[in-house]
């Protein structure tokens, strides 16, 4: 089952055509990598989906109506209310999906974002690895059926890296579908399911990590990024 | 929506700008002019003068950078992803930032009482607490208003002085304007710090019809506010 389906989304900023006509679905169950050069519309496609911004050409549709219940999306910026505790975000963002957590519950996402004695920190005071950990916990406070993650590893350290590559595969073994953009081709391979590649505005190809390699013979992602980048 | 409004009571409480500007300062300001000027009758009116500032300074200017910063960090376009109605989440934070100027204005009013003696009625704190309230909400929603155009904190800090110190100044908070050309007493019946000011003090002194006059004025800047305030949303998009 498709949870998305965008057909033949169109996006215009200043009258420069950013997305350019792009179909894609998100299927249930899966990881799903968007990935491309910087300024391709990864970003504007992720907004698009959200309804955060108005395709200008072509439909987007969803598998249920009531679907911003049932989606947690964590944006490239990290945007904790200032002045809350992590807790408090946490609490916070609970309400604005209608869920009400208890403290236990508080408790044991802060465990599962590794921030077990940062409860109390200011959000926007807590290190970038921290607060990516953070951003993914109050994206999953009510432990939606799709997570999409802009670029949730972008900045960070290797050790933070890999602990939100272990965060977004716990969301998978949890039947979590999962949508996220990125440029770290060595995390895309290891994670994704399907990758979706994106160049000026177009998809330039989809498939399995396997499956691409194979058809642009390629030895790994990285190879086919440079290939793809270097082909426009 | 209780969730929201509790931890905004909450954050608002530990804002350290709320302590000195809407606290601090107002409740120093009645103790040292009160005692300063030494004349009963005009004990009021710097009671009333330092409730109506503190309002503005936290409901206008400590809240302006407040969601400034928000919108900075992206919070309300994360907010369109939610299931909760923007609308909604505007009410549980403006009235809890309401009900924190309300409060301040409150202690304020309390330091003039023990003080300085003023006498009040019920009926009066009721009539003051409802000019106070009225005057907060319409300043928290024309800071969410101003925080719109404001791009970065220096841009903040310039718009909130520009609008804040006028309307200060451009009132009969401190000193009296009975003596003043026929065209500045014009102009300030369009200001809504001094309608602010006129609610209070005829609430205190039981003057009805000035009070329902202040509480007309106060509701139009309250609908005029809350029409920016959405506008403001809407061209952010």
């Amino acid at each position: 089952m498709n949870l998305i389906e965008g057909k033949k989304l169109v996006k215009n900023f200043k009258n420069k055509q950013v997305i350019q006509g792009i179909d894609f679905e998100i299927r249930q169950g899966e990881i799903l990598a968007l990935i491309g050069p910087n300024g391709v519309g990864k970003s504007t496609t992720i907004a698009m989906l959200l309804g955060i911004l108005t395709p200008d050409a072509g439909s987007i549709s969803y598998w249920r109506t009531d679907y911003k219940d049932h989606i947690g999306a964590q944006l490239q910026s990290t945007p904790f209310f200032e002045g809350y505790s992590a807790k408090e975000n946490l609490k916070l963002f609970g309400a604005l999906y209608h869920t009400n957590l208890s403290d236990e519950a508080i408790e044991k996402k802060l465990t599962d974002c590794h921030l077990e004695n940062a409860g109390k920190t200011p959000a926007v005071k807590l290190s970038i690895g921290q607060q990516k950990r953070l951003a993914i916990g109050v994206t999953t406070v009510h432990h939606p059926e799709l997570v999409i993650l802009d670029e949730p590893t972008a900045g960070l350290d290797p050790r933070s890296r890999h602990e939100i590559k272990e965060m977004i595969d716990g969301l998978a073994k949890n039947n979590q579908t999962v949508l996220f953009s990125s440029h770290d081709m060595e995390e895309v391979e290891k994670l994704a399911d399907r990758l979706i590649f994106m160049n000026h505005g177009k998809i330039m190809d989809q498939g399995s990590p396997g499956e691409l390699i194979e058809k642009h013979q390629v030895e790994s992602l990285e190879m086919l990024y440079l290939k793809l980048t270097e082909k426009n | 929506m209780n969730t929201i409004f509790s931890l905004s009571l909450k954050s608002a409480a530990r804002e350290p700008f709320l302590l000195f500007w809407s606290i601090l300062i107002p409740i120093g300001g009645t103790l040292i002019l009160g005692f300063l000027v030494g004349n009963p009758d005009y004990t009021i009116n710097i009671t009333t003068g330092m409730m109506a500032m503190g309002i503005l300074f936290y409901a206008f200017t400590t809240t302006v950078f407040s969601l400034q910063g928000q919108r900075r960090r992206g919070v309300y376009q994360l907010l369109k992803v939610t299931p909760m109605p923007l609308s909604r989440y505007i009410i549980s934070v403006s009235g809890a930032w309401t009900l924190v100027s309300l409060i301040c204005a409150m202690l304020v009013l309390i330091v003039g009482v023990v003080f300085f003696h003023l006498e009040l009625s019920f009926a009066s704190v009721v009539k003051m607490g409802t000019v106070c309230g009225l005057g907060a909400m319409g300043y928290v929603f024309f800071s969410f208003f101003v925080s719109g155009l404001c791009k970065t904190e220096a841009q903040t800090s310039i718009a909130t002085n520009l609008i804040a110190m006028p309307l200060l100044l451009g009132s009969d908070a401190f000193y009296s304007l009975a003596a003043a050309p026929a065209w500045v007493k014009t102009v300030i019946l369009l200001n809504p710090f001094q309608w602010l000011l006129n609610g209070l003090r005829s609430g205190f002194s039981g003057n009805n019809r000035d009070w329902a006059a202040s509480l007309v004025a106060l509701l139009i800047f309250l609908g005029i506010t809350l029409f920016l305030a959405v506008g403001s949303f809407k061209s952010a998009d």
